[in-house]
C-alpha cells in the first residue's frame, strides 16, 4: 500500500464525475478477469508480503529500502500467483482544532479509490482518485503514476531501467525526501506557506514522461513534463491553473541509495527548470529555477525498533516576467524529520519546516510533532492483507507566518485522524 | 605407540573440527535476528505461507524447488542438491554464483558468522 496521503488540494469542476466512471468501469473490467475469490487486492496482497515489508511503521508511505525496490521496478512483483486484482480504497476521518480556525467536527477528510499493482509482466500502476467532505462525492484525479520497468542482469550486479508516465515531478521518487512525499503524510488543512513550485505547484496538472535508472546504488531520472489539456483537467474533476507550462518543464533526480539491510542511507539532488505562460494567451514567462539536496538515514536492524532521518533543502530563483515585471524572487525551503517506531506499531515523528527567501512574506517555520498506532499490517495481524489501519494525533507549531497578518501561534494546529486502507 | 596413535589422532580430530563450517557453532538466537534483518521482507517462517520467495519452514534438508504452490525459477527447479547446512552457506554467501538465473534478489550475506546463526536458526524450523 502506498497512498498520496498528504491531503490533497482538490481542484474540481463542476463537470461530471466522468473520470469515476472510468475508473469504476477499469475496476468492474478487472474483476471481470480476475478469479471471484480475490476481490479486493493491494500490493500487499500481490507479494503476499506484509505491509511491514514495504513501509516504516507497517502503514505507508514511508518506504522501507525493500518497498523502494518495489515501486523502481513497477509496482510489478509479485509473489507468483495470478489472479490478484489490482484495487484498494483509503478512508480518513478527522478532526483538529486551531486558534484561529476554531474547532471542525469528526468529519469523512477524505476518500480515495487506487488502482495499484501489477497490470501485465513489468508493467505496474498507482492511480489514485480522491473526494473529499466538501466534494459531494466527486472523485478527482490524484497521483498517478504508470511505471514499466525491467531488470538486467549485469556482471557487477543488476542494472535496473524504468520508464514513467506520471502527472506529478516528484510523485516517482522512492525517498521521502522528495517534496511528494515528504513528512507530514497526512495532515489537517494547514496553512499555505511559500513553497517552491517543484514542492507541489504542479501536482496533477502536468503530464510527465520519465525514463530512470538504478545501477550500483546509483539512482538517476530524467522527466519531461507539460500542462495536461485542459478537457481532459476538466474530465477529471481537476481546476484549470492560471498559467501553463511553455514548451516542456524538464526534471533531474540524481541520488545514491545505499541498503545495509540492517541499515540504509542515502545522498541526492534534484532540480526542475519551468516557464509559465498565461494558459490562454500566452506572452511573456515566469521563470522558476529549483535546486534541491537531501539526505536520508535509517536505522532498521531486526524492525523491532526502527530510526529514521530526513532532510531536504530546496533553493528555487524566480524572474518573473509575466505576473511582476521582471521581478527576481529566490526562496528557500528546509525540511527535516526524525521517526522512530517500535514493532511497527508505535510511532513518534517530529519534523520541522523553514522557509526563508526575498520578502518577509516568505518568512515561516515551525514544527509538527505526531503519535500513532498502527495496530495491524503485520504477519497474522488481523484482516491482513486486507486491512490496516492508523491513529494519530498531531499537533502543528509555527513560529513564524510571514504571508499572515495575525500572530503565528494563533494557527497552531492539533489534529486528530483515523487513516484506514483495504 | 599406543599414545601415538592417540595424540595423532587427537590431532586430526582437532584439525577437523578447525576446519568444520562455522554454522556448526551457530547460535540459533542471533539467527533470527538475521533473518529478520536480512530475509523476512520476502520469506516467511510460517508453513506454507509463500512470499515472493518461498516459506522457509523446514528448509533445511528439503529438496530445492520443493515448496508446493511456490512458482520457481527454471535455474532454481534444476538445481538438485538438496539443501545442507553447507550448501545453504554457499548459497547464502553468493546467491547467483550458486544457482545463476535464480529468482533471488540479493547480493549475498558476507559475514560468516552472520551465515552460520542464520543456518542455525532455520534448522529449528520443522
Amino acid at each position: 500500500m502506498s497512498a498520496r496521503f498528504l491531503s490533497p488540494t482538490l481542484r474540481r469542476t463542476p463537470g461530471a464525475g466522468r473520470f469515476l466512471a472510468s475508473f469504476l468501469g477499469t475496476a468492474l473490467a478487472w474483476l471481470a478477469l480476475a478469479a471471484p475469490a480475490h476481490a479486493l487486492p493491494s500490493f500487499a496482497r500481490q507479494t503476499g508480503e506484509e505491509c511491514a515489508a514495504c513501509h516504516i511503521g507497517a502503514f505507508g508511505p514511508q518506504l522501507t529500502p525493500h518497498g523502494m525496490r518495489f515501486k523502481l521496478e513497477g509496482y510489478s512483483e509479485t509473489d507468483g500467483k495470478s489472479g490478484k486484482i489490482p484495487l484498494s480504497a483509503m478512508l480518513v476521518a478527522s478532526s483538529g482544532h486551531s486558534k484561529a480556525d476554531g474547532n471542525s467536527t469528526p468529519s469523512l477528510q477524505e476518500a480515495s479509490l487506487f488502482l495499484g499493482g501489477r497490470l501485465a509482466d513489468h508493467l505496474g500502476a498507482f492511480v489514485q482518485a480522491t473526494t473529499d467532505g466538501h466534494a459531494q462525492g466527486k472523485f478527482s484525479m490524484d497521483n498517478v503514476d504508470v511505471r514499466y520497468a525491467r531488470t538486467v542482469d549485469l556482471k557487477d550486479g543488476d542494472l535496473l531501467l524504468g520508464l514513467s508516465l506520471n502527472n506529478n515531478p516528484s510523485v516517482t521518487d522512492p525517498l521521502n525526501t522528495a517534496p511528494a512525499w515528504r513528512f507530514p503524510y497526512m495532515s489537517a488543512e494547514l496553512q499555505e506557506t511559500p513553497s517552491p513550485l517543484l514542492a507541489g505547484g504542479m501536482e496533477m496538472q502536468v503530464g510527465g514522461a520519465n525514463a530512470y535508472a538504478l545501477w550500483n546504488n546509483v539512482y538517476a531520472e530524467l522527466g519531461l513534463y507539460r500542462t495536461l489539456p485542459s478537457g481532459f483537467l476538466n474530465d477529471v474533476n481537476v481546476d484549470l491553473p492560471d498559467q501553463k507550462i511553455s514548451g516542456v518543464a524538464p526534471y533531474w533526480r540524481l541520488a545514491y541509495l545505499k541498503d545495509n539491510h540492517k541499515d540504509a542511507w542515502s545522498v541526492g539532488l534534484m532540480g526542475m527548470n519551468t516557464k509559465l505562460v498565461d494558459r490562454i494567451t500566452g506572452g511573456p514567462s515566469d521563470k522558476y529555477n529549483d535546486i534541491g539536496v537531501d539526505a536520508t538515514y535509517t536505522y532498521l536492524g531486526d524492525r523491532k525498533n526502527i530510526f529514521g532521518l530526513n532532510a531536504a533543502y530546496m533553493h528555487e530563483r524566480q524572474t518573473l516576467d509575466a505576473s511582476d515585471d521582471g521581478a527576481k524572487v529566490n526562496l528557500n525551503r528546509f525540511d527535516v524529520s526524525g521517526s522512530w517506531h517500535y514493532d511497527n506499531t508505535y510511532g513518534l515523528t517530529a519534523g520541522l519546516f523553514d522557509t526563508s527567501g526575498t520578502g518577509s512574506e516568505n518568512d515561516s517555520r515551525g514544527y509538527i510533532l505526531q503519535a500513532d498506532w498502527t495496530p495491524w499490517g503485520k504477519e497474522g495481524s488481523w484482516g491482513a492483507p486486507w486491512a490496516n489501519v492508523r491513529l494519530g494525533v498531531q499537533y502543528t507549531g509555527y513560529t513564524k507566518l510571514g504571508n499572515y497578518d495575525d500572530k503565528a501561534s494563533d494557527h497552531n494546529t492539533l489534529y486528530g485522524f483515523i487513516w484506514t486502507s483495504f | 605407540m599406543a599414545d601415538r596413535k592417540s595424540i595423532v589422532t587427537a590431532a586430526l580430530l582437532i584439525l577437523a573440527a578447525a576446519q568444520a563450517p562455522a554454522f556448526a557453532a551457530g547460535d540459533a538466537g542471533k539467527g533470527q535476528g538475521v533473518f529478520k534483518e536480512q530475509c523476512a521482507e520476502c520469506h516467511s517462517v510460517e508453513a506454507g505461507r509463500n512470499r515472493k520467495g518461498p516459506s522457509l519452514f523446514g528448509v533445511l534438508g528439503r529438496a530445492p524447488g520443493s515448496v508446493a504452490d511456490y512458482e520457481y525459477s527454471d535455474a532454481m527447479k534444476a538445481n538438485a542438491e538438496a539443501w545442507s547446512e553447507a550448501r545453504l552457506n554457499d548459497y547464502i554467501s553468493h546467491p547467483r554464483r550458486v544457482v545463476p538465473g535464480g529468482k533471488m534478489k540479493y547480493d549475498g550475506l558476507d559475514d560468516a558468522g552472520d551465515r552460520a546463526d542464520l543456518i542455525a536458526y532455520l534448522a529449528t524450523l520443522h
